[in-house]
């Protein structure tokens, strides 16, 4: 690998996190030191990051190397945009090409933007946490500046609609695709769409702006060629009097309630008002007033059995009924399109296709799984054809949360392989009411599953309630936890778990500790303080929170520094 | 002595097929292998060199790659052939709307039958390394990229010891040898030179690809 030439190795770091070349590659030898230092598309993505890393990422990359900057204040790590200021020189960032804020406040917002280089921006996605009505000109300033960047193309806005309302969009806006995640009016989305004018692609992740049907729409946009709603709840009149704006539909994704479950009325609209359309995609939940049957379920897919669905648009639809709760249906195009999805195991379920052919891909988009068991799992109550799957049922999934409602058996690993890959998880959580005793041995099993999971960088351990009944088993779950995970979240009852957390997991970089002694939570700030230089921490919901600085080795004693702050 | 290799699915000496003009190309050690122009398509230098030549029935000498890796290079291009292309101006966009052209390059996206084809190249044989270099010097942008993907998905997560162990790179003192600091300087933007069985070196540690 030392004889490649430098533009290969630059290929293979485009490839990697910042925290992998500088802390793994970096040090391998002088050649790749070198290497690292002629390296100038660095991506500062700080969201899961030691703050020793994060300091010695700061220090290390000069800030006119980085394309691409993530900031992120978030629960665990609450001051790290202002720590990024007082860290880096901004005015040395030079190239950005895209900048993520999460949970920014308006003033750091605006300390930032005015020293950094906008020029290059490509791409700005914006979540404002906490607002100041002070800072509210300048914020739509230095918005309206971002906006009018000549390379600007994408857009992710999560802000309150008054700020949105009131930024001045430029004549010949040149943005491609444009996502907000508020909800906005909808004269301040026609703003929006009638300054846009090379705007093709729009996500609208709240539902869709109110007062729609309120006057009659005249202009249209037609630069719009893809649309994705994600949480529509509104009449189908209201809708298709949007879609009416945007007739030069090539793709579209629905996802939400009630609005698409007649398929000859969908045709008919599709085909006099969205003559483009090549993809419909939806997942809709329908709510009806009378309990539905197979039946009904059939004559519902009927009307998208026509020859326009099925072989005009190659469209197919699933039906979906849970016996015990008969009002509710859900109907979705295959594959289905939404990434999170809630998946009961045991619930006696009616599917009605309008394909026979029912390929393994139908879950392959979702890579969230939310599994909820209510009963136990034996042999005889694992589904036989998820068994007999080559394929696990959902092959992309990589953040599993599982809800037992049930006592878990230690049948669940085997379970668990015949719905998920279980090699791409990333994050798990174990949520009970309460786990006590009992769950003790099967919970180490799942751990000890867990542990040999390559990707795996997040483990929470979640007792909704009674969390002392975990108290009797809690060393055992201690000592077993994934060496490699980077989060952890679980109860604790005495100091010595820290450590022997701490001693196990290397990479751990933010450890939430549920605990309900306010005494053990003085005590794991002290313990920091004396075994740990420069850990934040914070105390919220009954949680303590640590973004776990530099550790001690035993021979540094009283060198210490800690930032404390109580929410 | 040239030896011709039926790299594609049609019969050798015709040099018209169906999809267009048979070009020959010739690996190091003198194998000759032919391919229509969906395969020169995907490599800037031999589409180069084809433009600027006009071979004819001459083949196209490929001077820094040999025939063990030059044979599963046309293999790979046969199989991409029909793959839809990318929009000239950003090589990351497709057709896809979904498809977020923003996004960080990720390195968990290759497709399973390019995951399977590089399985075939190892790091003890030095092989993984042989392909990565012919796709540059060839200018074959999707192999690179399952390349390049390749190491990284190797490395990540790794500690600098366990690279080191991985890749047979024995931690170098300060100036000496080919990890001089001034080495970089002498590589930086050159073409890579022949394809040397031994610069790659065999390594004593397992491939984690294959395990």
């Amino acid at each position: 690998m030392e004889n490649f030439p430098v533009e290969i190795l630059h290929r293979i770091f485009d490839n990697l996190d910042s925290e992998t070349i500088l802390l793994s590659i970096r040090p391998v030898c002088r050649l790749f030191r070198a290497v690292i230092n002629t390296y100038n598309r660095y991506i500062f993505n700080f969201e899961s990051i030691s703050k020793s890393n994060f300091h010695l990422q700061c220090r290390l990359i000069r800030p006119e190397n980085v394309i691409s900057l993530i900031l992120s204040n978030n629960e665990h790590i609450p001051d790290q945009i202002s720590l990024f200021m007082s860290s880096v020189r901004l005015r040395q960032m030079t190239r950005l090409q895209s900048i993520t804020f999460i949970g920014i406040n308006e003033l750091q917002l605006n300390n930032i933007v005015k020293r950094i280089n906008l020029n290059s921006l490509t791409s700005f996605t914006l979540h404002i946490e906490k607002y100041d009505d002070r800072r509210k000109k300048t914020t739509l300033n230095f918005l309206s500046s971002i906006m009018a960047q000549s390379n600007l193309q994408k857009v992710e806005l999560n802000i309150r609609n008054d700020r949105i309302s009131e930024i001045s969009w430029p004549v010949h806006c040149r943005i491609e695709h444009l996502i907000i995640n508020e909800n906005i009016t909808f004269d301040n989305l026609c703003k929006i769409l009638s300054s846009a004018s090379q705007l093709h692609k729009l996500i609208l992740k709240q539902d869709l702006p109110t007062m729609i049907d309120h006057r009659k729409l005249t202009s249209t946009f037609p630069q719009i060629t893809s649309l994705t709603i994600e949480q529509l709840d509104v009449p189908i009149d209201r809708l298709e009097s949007f879609l009416m704006l945007t007739p030069s539909l090539i793709y579209l994704k629905l996802i939400g309630k009630e609005c698409v479950a007649d398929g000859k009325r969908w045709e008919q609209f599709i085909q006099i008002n969205l003559p483009h359309l090549d993809t419909f995609q939806f997942f809709m939940d329908v709510k009806k007033s009378i309990g539905q049957t197979r039946e009904d379920l059939q004559i519902i897919l009927d009307s998208f059995r026509s020859s326009f669905w099925i072989e005009y648009k190659k469209c197919f639809i699933a039906g979906e009924l849970n016996i015990k709760r008969p009002h509710d249906i859900q109907l979705y195009t295959i594959p289905i399109c939404k990434l999170t999805l809630k998946y009961e195991l045991y619930s006696e379920k009616i599917f009605v296709y309008t394909t026979s052919d029912i390929s393994p891909s139908t879950t392959e988009n979702i890579n969230e799984l939310n599994l909820s068991l209510k009963m136990q799992i034996h042999d005889n109550t694992i589904p036989k054809q998820l068994l007999l799957r080559m394929n696990p049922l959902f092959p992309k999934v990589t953040k599993l949360q599982i809800e037992f409602e049930c006592k878990p058996s230690l049948k669940s690993t085997k379970f668990f392989q015949s719905l998920i890959d279980v090699s791409r998880l990333v994050e798990v959580t174990l949520e009970k009411y309460s786990f006590d005793k009992g769950d003790e041995i099967v919970l180490c099993e799942i751990i000890h599953f867990i542990e040999q999971l390559p990707n795996l960088t997040s483990l929470t351990i979640h007792s909704m309630f009674c969390k002392y009944e975990m108290y009797p088993f809690l060393d055992n779950i201690c000592s077993i936890i994934p060496r490699q995970i980077k989060y952890l979240q679980l109860a604790i009852s005495k100091l010595d778990q820290i450590k022997m957390i701490l001693d196990r997991c290397q990479y751990l970089s933010v450890v939430k500790f549920e605990t309900t002694r306010l005494k053990l939570s003085a005590e794991i700030t002290h313990w920091f303080t004396e075994n740990t230089i420069d850990s934040t921490l914070t105390r919220q919901n009954g949680c303590d929170i640590i973004w776990i600085g530099k550790r001690k080795s035993p021979m540094i004693v009283n060198h210490k520094r800690i930032k404390s702050s109580d929410d | 002595m040239a030896t011709t290799a039926e790299a594609s699915n049609t019969t050798t000496g015709n040099t018209e097929t169906a999809t267009g003009k048979m070009i020959k190309i010739q690996s190091n050690d003198g194998q000759i292998f032919e391919v229509d122009q969906g395969v020169v398509e995907q490599s800037s230098t031999i589409k180069t060199l084809s433009d600027l030549m006009d071979v004819g029935d001459v083949p196209i000498p490929l001077p820094n790659v040999k025939a063990s890796i030059l044979g599963p290079i046309v293999d790979f291009c046969n199989h991409h052939k029909n793959d839809q292309k990318p929009e000239p101006i950003d090589e990351d966009d497709d057709d896809d709307p979904n498809k977020d052209i923003y996004e960080p390059k990720r390195s968990d996206d290759i497709c399973e039958w390019d995951l399977n084809f590089i399985k075939q190249f190892t790091v003890p044989e030095g092989t993984l390394f042989d392909i990565i270099m012919a796709a540059n010097y060839l200018g074959i942008k999707t192999l690179l990229a399952v390349g390049c993907k390749t190491i990284a998905n190797m490395v990540r997560g790794k500690s600098s010891t366990e690279v080191r162990e991985m890749f047979n790179i024995s931690y170098d003192p300060p100036g000496e040898g080919i990890n001089a600091p001034n080495a970089i300087e002498g590589q930086a933007g050159t073409v890579p030179t022949t394809q040397d069985a031994n610069a790659t070196g065999p390594s004593p540690q397992p491939d984690p690809m294959n395990q």
